[in-house]
């Protein structure tokens, strides 16, 4: 008995200290953030030292548009995830509901989310020029569609699947159109679905770097390619670049809870459960 | 009688809206690598057939991204498929905190590749970084960034360091929903825990290994974020991959005509990629 007992000591013991070890990286930053500058770039491996705000003040006061890109990044990903469910929603009921014809689509729905974004950037680039909308908001939320549209399809769709169609059946004997099913009986019961779709194209839309690095200049740039253009070729302000990081990071991480039961669906579109 | 209804009118919009920012784009990008276009005459410019193509598989750039991309997909793919499944096994043989502990897991997948990536940035500096100090320590002495196999080796440990808690996720809670019988009774046969884990747990698992593969494939070729923020594809073009060496293509030397050959390229790859993935692995469950 004690032996299996001091196995699963052992065991715990390990978990920790490996969970120590995947998330050194994010501990890490964090505590570089409240590091005064001057320690960060030296040479020794001491952990003591004075915590200070200093870095985060930097970043609202010296000539850091902070705000301009946290709103950029909010209003891009709200702006992406909201539009790409509420196209989604009605898409994912027809591709569960009816199904003949219909399983090239979403193959070729989910195709797009296995293209990398390089495939779509250089057209990206010049249908948004030839529009005169390179640097909006409005140009970047079309882009993030590439991703948030086949999430939202493919999560919704295996949400969908869950639900009894004798629900609709009910309602369709009483003369209710599919129209009116989907609307009034369908999306309250999605709820948990739509929830879980809309924190995983959030987090997907504000942390994507590739195209708003492309797509922007200074107007839409977002808050990764605002953190990004701390290093220049001359120096890192690594003490602004570790706030901004945190800044960046800390939001997804609380969202995470509300979604950590649907995480894995969300995660494999819905692949698995 | 009523006309059948087949329910395309809820599918429309998402088609029509796909099609405006992927499929156009994409016959848009077919379009351009056949022309001889650069960001000065994208509209003016010439037909130039397959020219673009023949141009880029004469491109030893081309190729090194190749082998860069490959080396950096296979890399970190099976070493992340490794960890994170016995990091599953590990957490699954603990059910009191298993939940507290999959959250805590969770959170690097949750955060921007490009802030794993500026982290390990300031981790790997051979002056001031954690990680060649640390390494000093055992009298390591090596600069991680300025050796070709070096740098590239670290590219590779970036990707596992925050995409393992993915494997783990997905590997974590399919083990949740296994049914623990057939397990039970190879033990009381007597087979040992590893022995009964590789013959009578891992084949219930395939499918769900087969997906979490293909989307760890899929992620990993499109990198770009870490390593343009840590090596920008150097020291050379030693870290340079697929999607770093389109970037270079576009805004360096802004030959569009051969950076569209290169993604239509790099589609096919990854759809040719995907479908031998799903044509060996993927016999007992449709996707």
């Amino acid at each position: 008995m004690s032996h299996k007992k001091w196995k699963k000591i052992i065991l715990y013991i390990i978990a920790i200290f490996t969970v120590m070890i995947v998330d050194f990286p994010v501990v890490f930053m964090f505590i570089t953030s409240f590091k005064p500058i001057s320690q960060i770039m030296v040479p020794n491996l001491k952990f003591s030292f004075t915590p200070t705000l200093e870095n985060y003040k930097m970043l609202v006061t010296e000539n850091f548009p902070l705000f301009k890109y946290l709103l950029n990044s909010f209003i891009i990903s709200l702006c992406s995830a909201v539009i790409a469910i509420a196209l989604s929603l009605p898409a994912s009921y027809g591709i569960s509901r009816f199904k003949e014809k219909k399983e090239g689509t979403d193959f070729w729905i989910l195709s797009t989310r296995m293209a990398p974004p390089v495939v779509f950037a250089l057209p990206m680039f010049l249908i948004l020029k030839f529009f005169n909308i390179i640097d909006t908001r409005i140009g970047l939320i079309l882009t993030y569609f590439t991703f948030t549209i086949p999430l939202a399809v493919w999560i919704l769709k295996a949400f969908m699947m869950e639900i009894p169609k004798s629900l609709e059946e009910a309602a369709m004997l009483d003369g209710a159109t599919r129209s009116y099913i989907l609307l009034r009986i369908i999306t309250p019961l999605m709820k948990p679905g739509i929830v879980s779709v809309f924190i995983i194209d959030f987090v997907f839309a504000w942390n994507e770097f590739f195209f708003a690095l492309i797509l922007t200049l200074d107007k839409a740039t977002t808050l990764t390619v605002g953190t990004a253009r701390f290093i220049t070729g001359y120096s890192i302000y690594w003490g602004s670049i570790a706030g901004a990081s945190m800044i960046a990071a800390i939001p997804m991480i609380i969202l995470m809870f509300f979604v950590q039961k649907f995480l894995v669906r969300g995660l494999t579109m819905g692949a698995v459960k | 009688m009523k006309k059948k209804d087949n329910g395309w009118r809820f599918v429309i919009p998402v088609i029509i809206a796909l099609g405006g920012v992927a499929l156009f784009p994409f016959v848009f990008s077919v379009y351009i690598s056949l022309i001889n276009s650069t960001a000065y005459s994208t509209y003016t410019a010439k037909f130039v057939g397959i020219n673009n193509y023949i141009a880029l598989f004469k491109d030893a750039n081309f190729w090194n991204s190749f082998r860069v991309t490959l080396v950096y997909v296979i890399g970190a793919v099976s070493l992340e498929m490794l960890f994170g499944t016995l990091l599953a096994l590990l957490i699954d043989s603990l059910p009191k905190w298993g939940r507290v502990f999959m959250i805590i897991l969770a959170f690097p997948i949750m955060i921007a590749p490009l802030v794993y990536g500026i982290t390990f940035k300031l981790m790997y500096n051979s002056i001031y970084g954690f990680i060649p100090q640390f390494l000093r320590i055992f009298n390591i002495n090596i600069s991680l960034l300025s050796t070709s196999r070096s740098a590239l080796m670290s590219m590779i440990v970036v990707d596992v360091f925050q995409w393992t808690s993915f494997v783990f996720l997905i590997i974590y809670s399919a083990l949740q929903s296994v049914p623990k019988e057939p397990l039970e009774a190879a033990k009381i046969d007597g087979a040992g825990y590893w022995k009964s884990v590789w013959y009578v747990l891992l084949p219930i698992l395939r499918p769900i290994f087969v997906i979490t593969l293909i989307f760890r494939v899929m992620d990993t070729f499109k990198i770009f974020d870490q390593v343009f923020v840590i090596t920008d594809g150097g020291p050379g073009t030693a870290t340079t991959t697929l999607s770093l060496y389109t970037y270079f293509l576009m805004f360096n030397r802004y030959n569009f005509g051969q950076a569209a050959a290169l993604t239509v390229t790099i589609l096919v790859i990854i759809i040719v990629i995907t479908k031998l993935l799903l044509k060996y692995f993927y016999r007992e469950v449709e996707l």
